[in-house]
């Protein structure tokens, strides 16, 4: 893994397992956007605990054992979802009276512990077969972050159409084109290259926000009177404030000490070292959920232990910076979540006002979702066909498509990394009954 | 017949397939989330859908603020699909659906024939 285990990431982790699904238990903050909304029914009584539990369970199990799990272990940082969606349904699982409170800290601890050493011991056990395919899994990421600059140039033609998403992709190509020749700054006679595909992707980002601010063609409606019924969630979440900053704060100091990636672009950033890069794509993240973490915490007063991920941008800056770096990334992880909290009344209130932007989150998060499931599929497919040149291609192409006839379809994204897995696993079935002899 | 597409991905491509296998007999309408699920409640629109990475996050979440739970119901969600017969069931007392986005090919020829079938009667 990427991550030492060590006092302070173990501390570090039983704090995160605690903490977040403490928030969850007491109904105060849950990682999974569709679990939220349910809410209201709960608390007006016509939901139960056992149903909430049940669907809290249903969303986010195959999520935690088809998508967080392979994309942890390919990746070697845990994804965050693996963590989140997991306490989510510690959380929900127990009463929120006094005793199932201390219940669900003591499983969340417990988990945050054994989801360390689990990786780990997952490592070590492949690590063991006698044919190593852990260097392979890497593959996997390979293409998302060079994919990753084209999501703004697909939202852009999603939201304005295509001839303007067409302009944004190709000042993205000519920016990364001319970052990677003329990009080599000399300052003090010491040469500093800009990363291509982190500019790339600034420049992009910025031209999608330019565009959605510009557009007009949504309607802004009534949108703020009707959000004006809401306004009690909103101070309810801003009573939890310090439990939800505190969230915040440690889930920042657990990105800055690599234990956990926002997302599995960034996770393959951070995996190779690539910091600002790895921050970059989670502004771009962060744009898109803002508009969703927000509304929903608006219709149902329950929030996000890590808000709309905003806090990951610094975490991810401050990753060199040695012990300072790890005290700031908790500060600001917490300041972070308080600004976040108090900006939802002016969210609510202002979603007239910039109704592109509103849309903008929408279209980027389709946009990122597309590029994930290509990038990963192919990924896992390259993967794949390094572990196995005979059977590789054909072994993750068959996986997706059966995917899609199967009653029972895990996430499209899921099948790269679960396809390069399964396939190292099985040349060394292979292997064993003298199938896969090993070359050279 | 109007349907309003509000959650929030893939919103073209499933306005696009309703129109498809509805062969012009229902009105489509892509419309921000909020806007569709408040346009299902004043009585503007019949029937919200809406489809995300997880069939019941985005895809449904302004339809469950605003309509309600009771309302709403997810047609697929990662790991599991309804049949074609619990589909034609959840849309007797169901006004907001959700899926899956990926799952949009597979659900959305059903749910049309279904509503169709609905509205005859």
């Amino acid at each position: 893994m990427v991550f030492e285990i060590n006092a302070l990431t173990i501390i570090v982790m039983a704090l995160v397992g605690g903490l977040c699904s403490y928030t969850a238990n007491q109904n105060i903050g849950v990682y999974h956007d569709g679990l939220r909304p349910l809410y209201p029914q709960y608390f007006n009584g016509s939901m139960d605990r056992k149903t909430l539990f049940a669907t809290s369970f249903a969303l986010s199990f195959g999520l935690v054992v088809g998508f967080g799990l392979p994309t942890s272990i390919a990746g070697k940082i845990i994804l965050i979802h693996t963590l989140l969606l997991a306490t989510d349904i510690i959380g929900v699982a127990f009463n929120e009276d006094r005793k199932g409170s201390i219940m669900s800290v003591a499983v969340g601890v417990a988990f945050g512990i054994l989801l360390l050493f689990g990786m780990q011991a997952v490592m070590g056990i492949f690590a063991y077969l006698p044919i190593d395919f852990t260097g392979n899994l890497s593959k996997v990421g390979d293409l998302i972050i060079i994919a990753f600059c084209v999501f703004p140039a697909l939202a852009v033609a999603y939201q304005c159409g295509f001839v303007k998403g067409v302009i944004v992709f190709l000042i993205t190509v000519l920016v990364k084109q001319v970052t990677s020749v003329l990009g080599v700054l000399t300052i003090d006679g010491v040469d500093i290259a800009l990363s291509a595909d982190g500019m790339a992707l600034l420049v992009s980002i910025i031209l999608m926000v330019v565009f959605a601010a510009k557009d007009k063609s949504q309607e802004g409606g009534n949108v703020g009177s009707a959000f004006a019924v809401f306004e009690k969630n909103i101070e309810k979440i801003k009573k939890n404030v310090m439990l939800l900053s505190l969230c915040g704060g440690v889930l920042a100091l657990a990105t800055t000490l690599l234990l956990v990636a926002e997302g599995p672009a960034s996770l393959t950033l951070m995996a190779e070292g690539q910091y600002t890069e790895a921050a970059m794509v989670a502004l771009g993240r962060t744009l898109g959920f803002i508009p969703l973490v927000m509304t929903t915490a608006i219709i149902s007063g329950v929030y996000s232990p890590s808000g709309t991920k905003a806090i990951h941008i610094p975490a991810l800056l401050l990753v060199n910076a040695g012990i300072m770096g790890l005290v700031g990334s908790f500060i600001i992880g917490c300041l972070i979540m308080v600004i976040e909290v108090f900006l939802l009344g002016f969210i609510a209130k202002g979603m007239d006002r910039f109704p592109g932007m509103k849309e903008l989150g929408d279209n980027t998060r389709t946009a990122m979702s597309k590029v994930f499931e290509i990038a990963l599929l192919v990924g896992g497919m390259l993967a794949a066909n390094e572990m196995a040149p005979t059977i590789g291609y054909i072994w993750v192409i068959g996986l997706h498509f059966l995917n899609q006839t199967s009653k029972k379809p895990v996430s499209t994204m899921a099948i790269g990394p679960l396809g390069a897995i399964s396939m190292g696993v099985i040349i060394n079935i292979l292997h064993s009954i003298g199938l896969f002899p090993i070359v050279g | 017949m109007k349907i309003v597409v509000g959650g929030q991905m893939d919103k073209k491509q499933i306005a696009q397939l309703i129109n498809q296998n509805a062969d012009g007999s229902i009105e489509v309408v892509v419309l921000q989330d909020i806007e569709a699920a408040l346009a299902v409640q004043s009585g503007n629109a019949d029937y919200y859908v809406g489809a995300c990475a997880t069939g019941a996050g985005a895809a449904l979440a302004m339809a469950l603020g605003i309509l309600g739970g009771d309302n709403c119901i997810s047609l697929s969600i990662p790991g599991s699909i309804k049949t074609n017969s619990e589909i034609f069931k959840a849309v007797k007392n169901k006004k907001a659906f959700g899926f899956v986005n990926t799952d949009a090919e597979r659900i959305i020829p059903v749910l049309v024939e279904a509503l169709l079938e609905k509205e005859k009667i």
